[in-house]
C-alpha cells in the first residue's frame, strides 16, 4: 500500500503532454482530469480525459497558469494530485508550495529544490560544492591584465571575456590564446563602459562546438538518485531542440558512468526527487560542464523509456506516491536507439512561421519500432495560442542505423495536410551525411540553415516532380470543369479569367 | 480538353482526356503522355497512379485555376489556363513590362481581322485583332493605351502557336 495513494489527477497542461500523463492515469486506474482554454475545448486531451474542466480564456496566464485556480479545481473535484506536465507551471516552485499548502501533492520535486535550481548563482554555487563540473571561470570582475592573464592561464585557452553588468552580446570577447588577451581585455573594458556604464569583466572557459547531452535523473522522498543516461540534444533551432535521440552517438560507456554521476551529485545536493534531467554541455575534448537543471519531466523523455524500459510517468507517480525506488533501476544500460523528432506546425522554408488551420488528413507513422506521441487529430484545429508542436515522433531501433532507416521510412508513411509541418526538414536531414553521421554540435542545424541547405530531397523544379504537379493539377482541374459542366447553373462567384471575350459569345459555331 | 500548364518558369500544352468510366485518364504534357489512373484519398489527397507508380498528392484549388501541389514534402503552385484564356492573357498585356510589347498567339488557330493599322491608338479594352482557336472566335484586345507598332497578320492568315501576332508599343 503506498504511503500516499492517489486516485485522481488533475493535469495542469494541454497538447501531447496532457495526453501523455492521461495514458500512464489510465495504465494506473487512476482518473485523469483536465482543464481546457476556450479554444481548446475539443482538444485531444479534453476527449480522452475522464473529466474536464474549463480553466479561462486562450491567454496563458489567464488560463493555463492561473495557479490558484488550479488549486483551488483540484480541491474541488477530489484530485489528490496535479501533474504540471512541462512548461506553463511545472518548474514554478511558488505553484508547488501552494499544492503543498493546500494538501494536494504536486508530481515533481520539492519547492526548495525547484528554487535551488532556479537561481544561477544559488545554483552554480551548490554545484561547485558538490563537485559537479560546471564551465570554468568566474564571476568574480578582474582587477587588471596581469590578474586576467593568470586567471586565463588556470582555466585555459580559449577563453571568453564578458561584461559583468552585461548580457545581449555586449563587451564579449573571445580570445584564442594569450597573444590576443591584453588587445580583447582593454576592448571589453570599454565596450563594457560605453554600453553599462561599468567596466568590470570577468572570464569564463569557451567551450568551442560543444555538444548538448543531459542526464535523465529519477529520485525518490528518502533520497534516493539514479541516472538513467543520457540523451543527445544537439540538433537545435535557437536554442530550441528539434530532434533528440538517446544514446548519444559519441558517449562511451565510461563518459556515460561520469555523467551519470555527476548528475545523481548534482541532484543529490539539492535534495531532489522526481523526475529532472541536468543539461550538460560536452566539449569535443570529452569534458562536460553542467548547464542547469530541468526539474520536470522533459520533452524528450520517451527516448529515455525506449531505451531504458523505464516509464517515466509511471516512474514520476509512483515517486509521489511515496514508493521507494527499486534496485531494478540502477545501472541500467542502454538498449538499442531511439530517436524523437518534434513535429512542428512551421513552415520549415518560411522562416518557420507558424502554420495554424484544420488538420484534413493525418496519418500518422505506424509499426516496428514506432511510437507517436501526439496531441492532435485530423478534423481537429491547431490554433495560434500556444506552442505549435504537434507530436512527438519517435523511432527505435537494434542501433542507431536501423532508428535512422525506421524513422526515414516512418517520414515517408506520415501524412498531414491542411497545415504545414516541419516534416520535409526531417526528409531532408534523414537523407544528410552529416547527420546521419551523428557529426554536429548545438551550432550545426543553424548554420546549415543559415546557409540555405536542407531543402526537400528532391530538387526544386525537377523534372519528374513538375511533372507530378502538373498532371495532379490538370487532372483536378479537369474534374472540376466536368463537375461544373454537370451542375445545372453555374454559380457567379466564379471570377471571369477572360479579358477578350468580345466576340467569343454566340459565335461558337458547331 | 486542352490546357495550358504553367509552373515556376515552365509553360506546357497540356491535353487531359478520360478512358473509360473509372478514374483512367491519358494526360500529354507537351509531346510526351502519362497513363494515370486517379483516385480520391478522403477529401484532401488524391492517388495517382502513373504507369503503376503510386504517388500521392493534395491538391488545393485556389480559384481562377490556381492550385497548389503538394507531394514529396514539397508545396508547388501551378495554374491551369484554358489556352482561349491564356491568348486573352497575352493580349491583355500581362507580360508588359515596358517597351514595345509583342503579343504572340499562344496556340495554332486562324486570323479572322485585323482592327487597327500601324499607328493607330488604342485604348484600354480596344480590339486588335480576332482569332479564331478552338472553334471560338477570340477578339485580342489592348489593356492598356498605346501605339499599335507593327502588325504581323493579316485576315485569313495561319497562325501557330508562339507567332506574333502584333506589337504595342
Amino acid at each position: 500500500m503506498p504511503a500516499r495513494p492517489i486516485r485522481k489527477v488533475l493535469i495542469a497542461n494541454r497538447g501531447e503532454i496532457a495526453v501523455r500523463v492521461l495514458r500512464a492515469l489510465r495504465e494506473m486506474g487512476i482518473r485523469g482530469a483536465v482543464v481546457y482554454s476556450d479554444p481548446d475545448r475539443l482538444s485531444l486531451p479534453v476527449l480522452l480525459a475522464d473529466e474536464a474542466y474549463r480553466i479561462g480564456p486562450a491567454p496563458s496566464r489567464e488560463s493555463y497558469l492561473r495557479g490558484d485556480e488550479l488549486v483551488r479545481l483540484a480541491r474541488e473535484i477530489g484530485a489528490d494530485a496535479i501533474h504540471p506536465g512541462y512548461g506553463f507551471l511545472s518548474e514554478n516552485e511558488k505553484f508547488a508550495a501552494l499544492c503543498r499548502d493546500a494538501g494536494v501533492t504536486f508530481i515533481g520535486p520539492r519547492p526548495e529544490a525547484i528554487a535551488a535550481m532556479g537561481s544561477k548563482v544559488e545554483c552554480r554555487r551548490r554545484m561547485i560544492d558538490a563537485g559537479v563540473p560546471v564551465v570554468p571561470g568566474g564571476r568574480d570582475p578582474l582587477p587588471d591584465l596581469e590578474a586576467t592573464k593568470a586567471f586565463a592561464r588556470q582555466i585555459g585557452y580559449p577563453v571568453m571575456i564578458k561584461a559583468a553588468a552585461g548580457g545581449g552580446g555586449k563587451g564579449m570577447r573571445m580570445v584564442p590564446g594569450e597573444a590576443d588577451l591584453a588587445a580583447a581585455f582593454r576592448a571589453a573594458r570599454s565596450e563594457a563602459q560605453a554600453s553599462f556604464g561599468d567596466d568590470a569583466v570577468y572570464l569564463e572557459k569557451y567551450i568551442e562546438n560543444p555538444r548538448h547531452v543531459e542526464i535523465q535523473v529519477l529520485g525518490d522522498l528518502y533520497g534516493k538518485v539514479v541516472s538513467l543516461n543520457e540523451r543527445e540534444c544537439s540538433i537545435q533551432r535557437r536554442h530550441q531542440k528539434v530532434i533528440e535521440e538517446a544514446p548519444s552517438p559519441v558517449v562511451t560507456s565510461e563518459l556515460r558512468r561520469r555523467m551519470g554521476e555527476a548528475a545523481v551529485r548534482a541532484a543529490s545536493a539539492v535534495g531532489y526527487s522526481n523526475a529532472g534531467t541536468c543539461e550538460f554541455l560536452l566539449a569535443p575534448d570529452g569534458e562536460f560542464y553542467f548547464l542547469e537543471m530541468n526539474t520536470r519531466l522533459q520533452v524528450e523523455h520517451p527516448i529515455t523509456e525506449q531505451v531504458t524500459g523505464v516509464d517515466l510517468v509511471l516512474a514520476q507517480l509512483r515517486v509521489a506516491m511515496g514508493e521507494p525506488l527499486g534496485p531494478e533501476l540502477e545501472g541500467i544500460e542502454p538498449r538499442g536507439h531511439a530517436i524523437e523528432f518534434r513535429l512542428y506546425a512551421e513552415d520549415p522554408y518560411q522562416k518557420f512561421q507558424p502554420s495554424p488551420g484544420r488538420i484534413r488528413f493525418l496519418r500518422w507513422p505506424q509499426g516496428p519500432g514506432v511510437r507517436v506521441d501526439g496531441g492532435v487529430y485530423e478534423g481537429g484545429e491547431v490554433t495560434v495560442h500556444y506552442d505549435p508542436m504537434l507530436a512527438k515522433l519517435i523511432f527505435w531501433g537494434s542501433d542507431r542505423a536501423h532508428a535512422l532507416r525506421r524513422a526515414a521510412r516512418g517520414m515517408e508513411e506520415l501524412r498531414v495536410e491542411g497545415i504545414r509541418t516541419t516534416q520535409p526538414l526531417y526528409k531532408a536531414l534523414l537523407a544528410d551525411p552529416d547527420f546521419l553521421a551523428g557529426r554536429f554540435d548545438i551550432g550545426w542545424l543553424d548554420r546549415r540553415l543559415a546557409a540555405g541547405d536542407l531543402r526537400p530531397g528532391k530538387a526544386a523544379g525537377s523534372a519528374a516532380d513538375d511533372d507530378l504537379a502538373v498532371l495532379a493539377a490538370a487532372i483536378e482541374h479537369y474534374e472540376r470543369s466536368h463537375r461544373r459542366a454537370a451542375a445545372p447553373i453555374a454559380h457567379g462567384a466564379r471570377r471571369a479569367v477572360w479579358r477578350a471575350t468580345g466576340r467569343s459569345e454566340g459565335l461558337r459555331r458547331g | 480538353m486542352e490546357l495550358v500548364v504553367r509552373i515556376g518558369e515552365r509553360e506546357e500544352r497540356v491535353v487531359v482526356e478520360r478512358r473509360g468510366d473509372g478514374g483512367h485518364f491519358s494526360v500529354r504534357i507537351g509531346s510526351v503522355e502519362h497513363l494515370v489512373e486517379s483516385a480520391a484519398v478522403g477529401t484532401a489527397l488524391r492517388s495517382l497512379l502513373v504507369g503503376g507508380r503510386q504517388h500521392e498528392v493534395a491538391v488545393y484549388a485556389d480559384g481562377d485555376g490556381h492550385y497548389r501541389v503538394t507531394a514529396n514534402g514539397e508545396i508547388q503552385s501551378v495554374e491551369v489556363l484554358d489556352p482561349l484564356a491564356r491568348l486573352a492573357q497575352q493580349g491583355a498585356g500581362r507580360d508588359a513590362a515596358g517597351g514595345p510589347q509583342r503579343v504572340t498567339a499562344y496556340m495554332p488557330g486562324r486570323v479572322v481581322s485585323v482592327l487597327v493599322a500601324e499607328g493607330d491608338e488604342v485604348q484600354p479594352g480596344q480590339g486588335v485583332v480576332v482569332l479564331e482557336a478552338m472553334k471560338m472566335q477570340n477578339e485580342i484586345q489592348s489593356e492598356r493605351a498605346g501605339t499599335v507598332g507593327r502588325v504581323f497578320v493579316h485576315p485569313g492568315q495561319a497562325v501557330d502557336g508562339g507567332d506574333p501576332l502584333f506589337e504595342l508599343a
